[in-house]
């Protein structure tokens, strides 16, 4: 008994570290920040108590609605990329020669930095002597746009290297899900005739379903969280046309040193996360598993 | 077997064609990258596509590796790189063993840690903690907030659930302590996963510029990201690089020194990949698996 339960301080004492830092860095910001958004306070001063005002007000902000809208477009570009991360995996998983490789080389984005990645792409963007526009003008096109400077096109412009960036990742995880198919299931539905559509979409789609429903959400949670190419790319701009919630909320309190506002904002990019992710879980989870 | 109709063959033809294209847009701004750095700056102004570099140039390159401020920064990113990992698989794998044991309000605590995946506070709040710590402007800074990453924390707990129960009980039956069994059963039988979440682990500690740019306002403890996007971002390679330019007689044109800072700042990941790339794809699919 004795020896029991000095075993359970051991484990208390193994877990308490790790625990406390959970704790302290991401629960307590989590209350903090519903609590800073009821104040005013310049980050540095004296909090003073406002209530609700700075919720009313961000709840009325026009710059936070586009904000918000302009994450919800990303969202659902990285949806539908999936689509595309999908059949590549299908291919990749169907015996190519050299696949291995293939996987090593589309793994390689991911292990860069943002701001290498940003580099990189604000030169292939550069309005005059970018590749892109350089190769547009070769094709004939006589005024290739001014990508991440045309507010129309920015949002996509950034989405482009999102894509690249998250390929591998995503792939990756898929192509691990359809290695998982066991060889036999596939090899009978080749004898009862199946063509190699039928089987993508009537065996192989339907068994990985659970690990795609897994990433439609970190896909979207990912979306609505996203600042990190955007603060180094555009910043935000041109004119707001690339405005994340993350970025504004960045720069109301980093910017405008408005921290209680921008807590505010933070707490609104919380709950309606929470409130997305809950939707999309109701809606992708497959209702059976299917056991095989 | 089975013998493909034509259709099949022409189907896989094309299946290979796109993916080796995609691998082509994947290594190509390497490419690019490599080659206007060792330019010269007629070349880089005057060609379109500049795939190699016409007459070799390293002028960038001694120029960034005689600044004291980017081989200063490269050391603070060692030092955080090699640190930060090091507490990272600390934490992370005395955590992961303790909720393989079964312990009060255990799925309390998995809850905790599922949640903070999806969600997180913020960077306000965190800032504010940081700050209130007395954690602003020190390198720790960039280390204990990152200390644990739920995810991996997940994935290792996984794993150690998976390796057999027999062996911790024979050592147990042994004599051996939690202490014992975590270090001397449970840690050797995960040194290829150690390697994996290690990787992952220094990948994201090279990587991280973000903290760098809240926590710290000395530009001597800046980390090799900041300084590059210093350079590359803020276009003012000669002040990121502490205005040693000053003694050179002229300075090497803004484009490939960006271009060489893009290229040092990346290549001992790039060096590393293929020999850990192993471990990291593991790393992924463990995950996966999981999902």
């Amino acid at each position: 008994m004795n020896k029991v339960m000095s075993n359970k301080l051991l484990i208390a004492l193994y877990i308490s570290p790790a625990l406390l830092l959970v704790l302290v860095l991401v629960f307590i910001p989590l209350i903090l920040s519903g609590y800073y958004g009821l104040m005013e306070w310049d980050g540095i001063g004296d909090k003073t108590f406002i209530g609700l005002e700075n919720y009313i007000n961000g709840l009325q902000d026009m710059k936070f609605w586009s904000s918000a809208y302009h994450s919800f477009l990303l969202a659902i570009f990285s949806t539908l990329s999936l689509g595309i991360y999908l059949v590549i995996s299908f291919i990749l998983a169907s015996k190519i020669k050299g696949s291995d490789l293939l996987r090593k080389i589309y793994l390689i984005p991911m292990l860069l930095s943002s701001v290498a990645i940003a580099q990189l792409w604000i030169k292939v963007y550069n309005p005059s002597n970018g590749i892109l526009n350089v190769f547009l003008k070769q094709i004939g096109v006589e005024n290739p746009p001014a990508w991440l400077a045309d507010p129309s096109l920015v949002l996509f412009a950034i989405f482009i290297p999102i894509l690249w960036q998250y390929a591998g990742f995503y792939i990756l995880i898929y192509y691990a899900a359809l290695k998982n198919i066991p060889e036999s299931l596939i090899e009978a539905a080749r004898i009862d005739g199946a063509s190699a559509f039928q089987i993508a979409t009537k065996i192989k789609l339907p068994l990985i379903k659970e690990v795609v429903s897994v990433t439609v959400v970190l896909a979207i949670v990912g979306s609505l969280k996203y600042f990190d190419l955007i603060y180094v790319m555009t910043s935000g701009g041109p004119n707001g046309a690339s405005e994340v919630m993350a970025s504004y909320m960045y720069k109301l309190a980093f910017s405008s040193y408005n921290f209680g506002y921008g807590s505010a904002i933070g707490f609104l990019l919380l709950i309606i996360t929470l409130i997305v992710t809950f939707i999309v879980r109701k809606l992708t989870t497959p209702k059976e598993r299917i056991e095989y | 077997m089975f013998k493909s109709s034509g259709g099949e063959r022409v189907m896989e033809i094309i299946n290979n064609i796109v993916l080796l294209l995609i691998a082509v847009t994947m290594l190509f701004p390497f490419l690019y990258i490599f080659s206007v750095s060792f330019s010269s700056v007629s070349d880089v102004l005057n060609s379109d596509f500049l795939l190699w570099p016409k007459e070799w140039v390293t002028d960038a390159y001694s120029y960034i590796l005689g600044s004291d401020q980017f081989i200063r920064s490269l050391g603070v990113t060692v030092y955080i790189t090699v640190v930060g990992t090091f507490v990272n698989l600390v934490f992370t794998s005395t955590m992961a063993y303790s909720l393989t044991r079964n312990i009060i309000g255990q799925r309390l605590i998995l809850f905790l840690v599922l949640f903070t995946i999806l969600f997180s506070a913020g960077m306000i709040p965190t800032y504010i903690i940081v700050k209130e710590t007395g954690l602003l402007n020190s390198l720790w800074a960039l280390i204990i907030p990152v200390a644990i990453s739920p995810f991996n924390l997940i994935i290792m707990t996984q794993f150690f659930k998976g390796i057999p129960e027999e062996l911790t009980e024979a050592a147990i039956i042994d004599g051996a302590n939690d202490i014992q069994i975590f270090t001397k059963v449970i840690l050797p039988l995960s040194k290829p996963a150690l390697a994996a979440f290690g990787l992952f682990y220094a990948v994201g500690h090279w990587n991280s510029y973000f903290s760098g740019v809240l926590y710290l306002n000395d530009p001597s403890k800046w980390p090799i990201q900041v300084i590059l996007r210093q350079i590359v971002i803020v276009n003012e390679p000669n002040a990121a690089l502490g205005g040693h330019a000053a003694m050179l007689e002229a300075l090497p044109p803004p484009e490939t020194v960006q271009m060489a800072a893009i290229l040092l700042a990346t290549l001992p990941i790039l060096i590393v990949y293929p020999f850990l790339q192993k471990h990291f794809a593991k790393g992924v699919m463990l995950g996966s698996v999981k999902g």
